[in-house]
């Protein structure tokens, strides 16, 4: 038997029975799919192409989806993608946005600007450019993916195929530096690789929102070291000897000499013995490797500054010693005469366990 | 009532009505203030509140165990109507605000779809149900919220200095203090409100004025962090663009080796448990004020009536423009409840004492 007083409260739960279940405006996970690289290219008729990598699950393996819209937005293109499968698309799970380098090079703010408007595209998805047809890039390395499911994101993980000489950069980086007086990105250059999924290119220079220019994977490394984004060994090849940087430490300083930026970089290189030609010292063998890196990334630096574009952030070490009114004109007015005063050292740590050939 | 011994809880209290709005709206109300340097708005915050908060608790400690109700009923029909009555729709209006910047990040985050209603009478009923339980009981559910919560943010927090870069810290200085001349400076003020609950905390149980500023030592140090997290992840610029700052900076931290994907969930319920505890204070705050002013409006009908209010005026704003044009608007009543209402309680403290030390 019910007390009376008890009355209400039971009729508020039975209500509550409604809202619980959450069953609203939800579609089922077995209603959705999942679209993990979504490229952005020019259409013919419309401004924009979308197309979508979509891993869809059959009874025992995966099947990849490749479609493609064309419209004058990006959601309108996305929409009208969605119209068309049978299922919801739901982007949170993208993993890359594939920018076709003519759309790089005429930039990307707006581009970026949607995928952060909707909080639907986590900003962890990583960016990149592809020189190839989208739609066929999309369906060759849509075939490694059904051999092995995460074959394309070990590419980008550094926990997994990773390799220092790819450039990462985040959906959030791209907004932060586009709207940031003095920093950078550079954004990896990939095509589908004839015996493995992707094959990366080289960087592409972005200066604020556009594709200025492309460095080789050697350069781009410089700029991962330069960030410190060394996680992992890296062999480098000298004159005479083959070499793994299993450390690195880069210190920038800024200061201002005669109204002229001067940047102080100082790398320190800790490198084990690979291989070896002629019977060097390991004295010659580090100053081959110090002298290498140093012109490369002198090199580097020209060609970037030539271009406007900063991804090493050297603008940052000048926040400090610009007044805040001038900052804005960083790229244009003293990033271009920036004097690089680079120091690089090299430790040797061993030679492996033969001391000479 | 029964009283509590522990102090515990009401200093986790003022904890946690902070930390709903530092996590929640501090940093996007600090950035508009200025294009840079953005520690100097924040700092003259923090000055504000410890200037007002030593004004409130200096009336507070004279006269123990009394809130705003009891010491403003006894000034007469109309000066207690003039104080009390901008400080109810004050706290009318921060509870409207953050339930409906609340549903406006439910809504760009999860849900777009869901019609505004349905987001506001959740709330709405979830505040109001708090209110009913009483002071007491809101006190004793932040304690859990407390312990279950605030680890979470803090981690949370901490994961996103991985991606921080410290040299947009700089421009350190900004000489030209601009963000003074600014209207959007005093209508960000509502970012300091929350120290206005601790005059109503007194019935509630003992308050030390030493462990109230120990208490508040953190929160301004938290303060300073979660306005510059998202300065020092996005830069200055790109962080100026953002409405919800500290959720895009969440968004933007990868652990791969975390079980979940998004710690942005984690962040948005724990966010909604402070923002409920704050929110469910005001509307019983709301209750006990009139109440005591007019002790025959019963607490509950009150605290009801103005649950009505905050659902229908929430669904009478459009959009998120509106509620930011909401906070120009009401900077004058702002105002008034920071400065003028710490210093009559200090003032009524005075007269109270002095009239008790001679009688």
């Amino acid at each position: 038997m019910i007390r009376p007083r008890r009355l209400p409260a039971l009729i508020a739960l039975v209500c509550a029975l409604t809202v619980l279940p959450g069953c609203w405006d939800i579609k089922d996970i077995n209603h959705r799919v999942l679209p993990i690289i979504m490229g952005i290219s020019y259409g013919k008729e419309d401004k924009y192409k979308v197309s979508l990598q979509v891993p869809v699950p059959t009874a025992r393996n995966i099947r990849i989806l490749v479609v493609s819209a064309e419209a004058a937005t990006l959601s309108k293109a996305i929409s009208h993608l969605d119209m068309n499968i049978e299922s919801n698309l739901d982007l949170t799970h993208m993993q890359l946005i594939l920018f076709d380098r003519r759309v790089a090079e005429d930039g990307i703010q707006d581009e970026i600007a949607f995928a952060m408007r909707t909080q639907e595209i986590p900003m962890k998805a990583l960016l990149a450019v592809t020189n190839e047809d989208m739609e066929s890039f999309l369906r060759k390395t849509g075939n490694s993916v059904v051999q092995n499911g995460s074959s394309f994101m070990n590419f980008f993980n550094k926990n997994a195929g990773w390799d220092p000489q790819i450039t990462l950069s985040a959906l959030w980086q791209a907004f932060e530096t586009i709207h940031s007086e003095t920093k950078d990105i550079a954004l990896p250059v990939i095509r589908a690789g004839t015996s493995t999924m992707l094959e990366f290119e080289g960087s592409a220079l972005m200066s604020k929102d556009r594709m200025v220019g492309q460095i080789p994977p050697e350069q781009s490394l410089l700029v991962n070291i330069a960030n410190n984004q060394i996680e992992d060994a890296v062999l480098e090849i000298t004159k005479s000897s083959s070499l793994l940087i299993v450390r690195n430490s880069t210190r920038h300083r800024g200061s201002i000499v005669d109204g002229r930026p001067v940047l102080h970089t100082r790398m320190q290189l800790s490198a084990i013995v690979k291989e070896k030609h002629d019977d060097k010292s390991e004295n010659e063998i580090a100053s081959e490797l110090t002298e290498q890196i140093r012109t490369r990334y002198e090199h580097l630096y020209e060609k970037m500054q030539k271009a406007k574009s900063d991804p090493t952030g050297a603008g940052q070490h000048f926040r400090g010693l610009l007044p805040y009114e001038e900052l804005a004109a960083w790229r244009e007015r003293y990033y271009p005469r920036l004097v690089l005063k680079c120091d690089v050292s090299t430790v040797i740590v061993n030679q492996g366990n033969i001391t000479s050939n | 009532m029964q009283r509590n011994p522990s102090r515990l809880p009401i200093y986790l209290f003022i904890v946690g009505t902070h930390t709903g709005l530092i996590f929640f709206l501090y940093a996007h109300a600090t950035l508009r203030t200025t294009a840079y340097a953005h520690w100097q708005p924040a700092v003259v915050y923090i000055c504000i509140e410890a200037l007002c908060l030593f004004l409130l608790l200096a009336g507070l400690a004279r006269v123990p165990g009394k809130d705003f109700a009891d010491l403003f009923i006894p000034l007469g029909k109309v000066a207690s109507l003039l104080l009390l009555t901008p400080l109810v729709a004050y706290f009318l209006l921060v509870s409207l605000m953050v339930m409906r910047s609340f549903a406006e990040l439910v809504r760009i985050m999860f849900v777009a779809n869901t019609p505004m209603w349905a987001l506001l009478a959740l709330l709405v009923l979830l505040f109001m149900f708090g209110a009913f339980m009483g002071g007491d009981s809101i006190l004793r559910a932040n304690v859990v919220f407390s312990a279950l919560f605030l680890p979470v943010l803090l981690f949370a927090l901490s994961s996103c200095f991985k991606n921080a870069d410290f040299h947009y810290l700089y421009p350190l200085w900004n000489s030209s203090f601009d963000f003074l001349r600014k209207e959007e400076f005093y209508s960000s003020m509502f970012v300091v409100s929350p120290f206005l609950v601790i005059g109503m905390l007194p019935s509630l149980g003992p308050l030390r004025p030493r462990g109230v500023f120990l208490t508040m030592l953190p929160i301004w140090a938290l303060c300073l962090i979660a306005l510059h997290i998202p300065i020092l992840v996005f830069g200055t610029p790109a962080a100026r663009l953002l409405v919800f700052p500290f959720l895009a900076t969440m968004d933007s931290v990868s652990l791969l080796w975390l079980v979940f994907d998004r710690v942005t969930l984690f962040y948005a319920v724990s966010i909604m448990a402070f923002v409920s505890v704050h929110a469910s204070f005001l509307l019983w705050s709301i209750g006990r004020i009139v109440h005591k002013r007019f002790p025959k409006c019963p607490e509950k009908p009150v605290i009801a009536a103005a649950a009505v209010a905050l659902f229908v005026w929430g669904l009478m704003i459009p959009g998120w423009d509106w509620l930011q044009n909401m906070l120009f608007w009401e900077t004058w009543l702002r105002i008034l409840a920071v400065f003028v209402i710490p210093a009559a309680v200090l003032w009524r403290g005075l007269i109270l004492s002095r009239r008790r030390a001679a009688p």
